[in-house]
C-alpha cells in the first residue's frame, strides 16, 4: 500500500495536469515542423512560439511539483490567457461563421484550464506554495 | 471580353442538396454517445457506491479505501474507472478480436481500480494494462483505422493515469524525470498515431461520399455518373475558364488585377483575389476567386483557379453533379502570416493561430495543357512533371532565342 506523501497531494494533481498540458505543447511544436515543411515559412513563427510556451509550461509543470510560488502564479496568469485565447477563437468563429471547436478542443482548451485555476486557487495550495529562495 | 453573366453558370441547376463531413479525426461519432454517457453516469456510481457502504462491506471497503488514498491516487483511480466505463460502454461497436480486446481491456482497467481502491498493489497491473491499451490503439490506428475524438479522450485519460502510476510516492527526482519524459513521448506518439491514422483512412480525390482526410470536407452520399445536362455543363464553365485564364499566364498580368501572385512557391501556390472573393459572383469563370501558378527554374507556370464561395455563404452550385465536387475545409489554423497548419486530434493550433473551424466552398478547375482531369484534385507527380515539361521548353526557346542573336 502506498503511503501518502506531498508528492501525491492535490498539488501534484495540478502538476500532473500542467505536465500534460506542456507535453500538448510539444506535440503542437512537432505538427508545426511538420506543416513549416508542407505550407512554408509561413508556419514558421508558430514552431517558435509552441516551443516557447511548451518549454515554459514544462518548466512551470516542474516548479509545480517544487511548490514555487511563482510557478503557481505564473500558471494561473497563464491558464487565463489560454482562456482568453478560446475566447479569441469563439470571436473569429462568430464573425467568419464556423465555430467548430471540437470534444478535445473544448476539454483540453477549456475543462483543463479551469481544473487547474480550481486547484491553485484553493486556500491550502496557496499556502502550501513556497517562495523563491523559499526550501524545497 | 464581357464578363458572363452569372445565370450562365448556374442557370436553373439546382444547388447541392446535401451536407458536407470532414475527417472522423474531428467527429464525436452519434454511436460513441454511450461511452460519454457512460462517463458522464460515473459519478453516480461512486454515489451509489458511497450509499451503499452502510449495507455492502464491499461498498464500505471501497469507499474507506477511497476517503485514504491521496488525492493524486483518487485521481488515477476516477481515469482508471472513466476509462474502464468507455471501454465497456462501447460493447458491440467493434467486431471481432478488436471487441473483444476491448471488453479485456476495459474490465482490467476496472480491476485495476478496484485494486487501487482496496489498498492492494496496483501500479504493476495499472502499468501493463494502460501500456498495453495506448499500444494496441496506436497500432490499430496506424494500420489505416481513423480515430475518433472519443477514442482519443479514452487515450488522453490513460495517458494521465499512467502519469500517476510513474509519479514517485516519495521524491525521486530522476525517476520523476523519467516518468514526465514518459508522458510526453506517450502524447507526442498518440497524435502521430492519429494523424497517421486519420490520413490512410482517408481519401485523398475530391469524390462524393468518401471519407474525408484531415481538414477537408467532401459531401456525403454516394458517387455516380453524370448526366447529359452535367456533362455539358461542366464544358461550358470549362472552356470559358481556358479563355478566360489564357491572359493571367503572366502573373504581372493577374497582379495588376488584384490577385495576390507576387510570391509563387512549390507546386501549388493560390493566389487569391479578395475583391473577387467578395463580388457575390459565384462561379465567374471571368473572375475565378483564385489562380493556380507552379513555381519553375523558368518562371511561374499557371495550372488553372480555384473558384471559392465566401465563408458561411452555404452550398456551392453543383453545376456538374459528380464532376464538380466542391470542398471545404474544416478546422485550419491561421496567424496573421497566414495559414498556419490544421487543428491538432487534441482540437488546439499552435501558438499565436486561431481556428477557422469551416472555409467556404471551394473547386478546383485544371487548365494545363494534356491535364489528366479538369476538376477536383490533380496528382501532384503530374504536376510536377508537367511544370518540368514547360520549364524546359521555355528554358530550351530562351536558348535558342540567344544562339540566333
Amino acid at each position: 500500500m502506498d503511503t501518502p506523501t506531498d508528492d501525491l497531494d492535490t498539488p501534484a494533481i495540478a502538476r500532473l495536469l500542467v505536465l500534460l498540458q506542456g507535453a500538448l505543447l510539444v506535440t503542437a511544436t512537432l505538427e508545426s515542423v511538420v506543416f513549416l515543411g508542407v505550407i512554408g515559412p509561413g508556419a514558421g513563427p508558430s514552431v517558435a512560439l509552441s516551443a516557447g510556451a511548451a518549454l515554459v509550461t514544462l518548466l512551470t509543470a516542474w516548479g509545480l511539483g517544487r511548490r514555487s510560488r511563482l510557478a503557481r502564479r505564473w500558471t494561473i496568469v497563464a491558464e487565463c490567457g489560454v482562456l482568453a485565447l478560446v475566447a479569441l477563437d469563439l470571436v473569429v468563429g462568430v464573425v467568419i461563421g464556423g465555430i467548430e471547436l471540437t470534444l478535445l478542443g473544448v476539454v483540453l482548451r477549456v475543462g483543463l484550464p479551469v481544473a487547474v485555476l480550481t486547484i491553485l486557487l484553493r486556500r491550502d495550495v496557496r499556502a502550501a506554495s513556497i517562495p523563491a529562495g523559499g526550501a524545497a | 471580353m464581357t464578363p458572363l453573366p452569372i445565370a450562365f453558370h448556374v442557370g436553373d441547376v439546382a444547388l447541392a442538396a446535401v451536407v458536407s463531413e470532414g475527417s472522423p479525426l474531428y467527429d464525436t461519432p452519434a454511436d460513441h454517445l454511450p461511452a460519454l454517457l457512460a462517463l458522464a453516469a460515473l459519478p453516480l456510481l461512486a454515489l451509489v457506491i458511497r450509499m451503499a457502504a452502510p449495507r455492502s462491506r464491499l461498498a464500505t471497503r471501497l469507499r474507506d479505501g477511497y476517503r485514504a488514498r491521496p488525492p493524486l491516487h483518487r485521481m488515477a483511480a476516477w481515469l482508471l474507472g472513466a476509462s474502464a466505463v468507455i471501454h465497456l460502454a462501447l460493447i458491440g461497436h467493434h467486431e471481432d478480436l478488436l471487441g473483444a480486446l476491448m471488453i479485456l481491456d476495459g474490465v482490467l482497467l476496472g480491476v485495476t481500480a478496484l485494486l487501487l481502491l482496496l489498498g492492494r498493489r496496483w501500479r504493476p497491473l495499472a502499468g501493463f494494462v494502460l501500456v498495453g491499451s495506448l499500444a494496441g490503439w496506436m497500432l490499430v490506428t496506424v494500420g489505416g483505422r481513423a480515430p475518433d475524438q472519443v477514442g482519443l479522450a479514452a487515450k488522453l485519460i490513460e495517458i494521465a493515469a499512467l502519469a500517476v502510476v510513474l509519479t514517485p510516492v516519495s521524491g525521486a527526482r530522476i525517476r520523476g524525470a523519467m516518468g514526465s519524459a514518459t508522458v510526453v513521448l506517450a502524447v507526442v506518439l498518440t497524435s502521430a498515431a492519429a494523424w497517421a491514422g486519420a490520413f490512410a483512412g482517408g481519401s485523398a480525390g475530391h469524390h462524393a461520399g468518401v471519407t474525408a482526410q484531415p481538414g477537408t470536407l467532401l459531401p456525403v452520399g454516394a458517387d455516380r455518373e453524370p448526366t447529359d445536362r452535367e456533362a455539358a455543363a461542366t464544358a461550358v464553365v470549362w472552356y470559358a475558364m481556358a479563355l478566360s485564364l489564357a491572359r493571367y499566364e503572366d502573373p504581372a498580368a493577374a497582379i495588376a488585377e488584384g490577385y495576390a501572385a507576387d510570391s509563387i512557391v512549390g507546386l501549388d501556390t493560390h493566389a487569391p483575389n479578395a475583391a473577387y472573393l467578395e463580388d457575390g459572383r459565384i462561379l465567374d469563370p471571368m473572375r475565378p476567386e483564385n489562380l493556380i501558378y507552379a513555381e519553375s527554374p523558368a518562371g511561374p507556370v499557371l495550372l488553372g483557379a480555384m473558384f471559392e464561395m465566401p465563408p458561411g455563404a452555404g452550398r456551392a452550385p453543383a453545376f456538374g453533379g459528380p464532376l464538380t465536387v466542391w470542398h471545404g475545409h474544416e478546422q485550419v489554423c491561421f496567424s496573421v502570416l497566414g495559414m498556419t497548419g490544421l487543428v491538432s486530434p487534441f482540437g488546439g493550433c499552435p501558438v499565436g493561430s486561431v481556428i477557422i473551424g469551416r472555409t467556404g466552398e471551394m473547386l478546383h478547375g485544371w487548365t494545363a495543357a494534356g491535364t489528366p482531369v479538369l476538376w477536383g484534385e490533380l496528382d501532384e507527380t503530374w504536376k510536377a512533371a508537367y511544370v518540368a515539361e514547360v520549364a524546359a521548353g521555355r528554358l530550351a526557346a530562351a536558348a535558342g532565342e540567344t544562339a540566333a542573336r
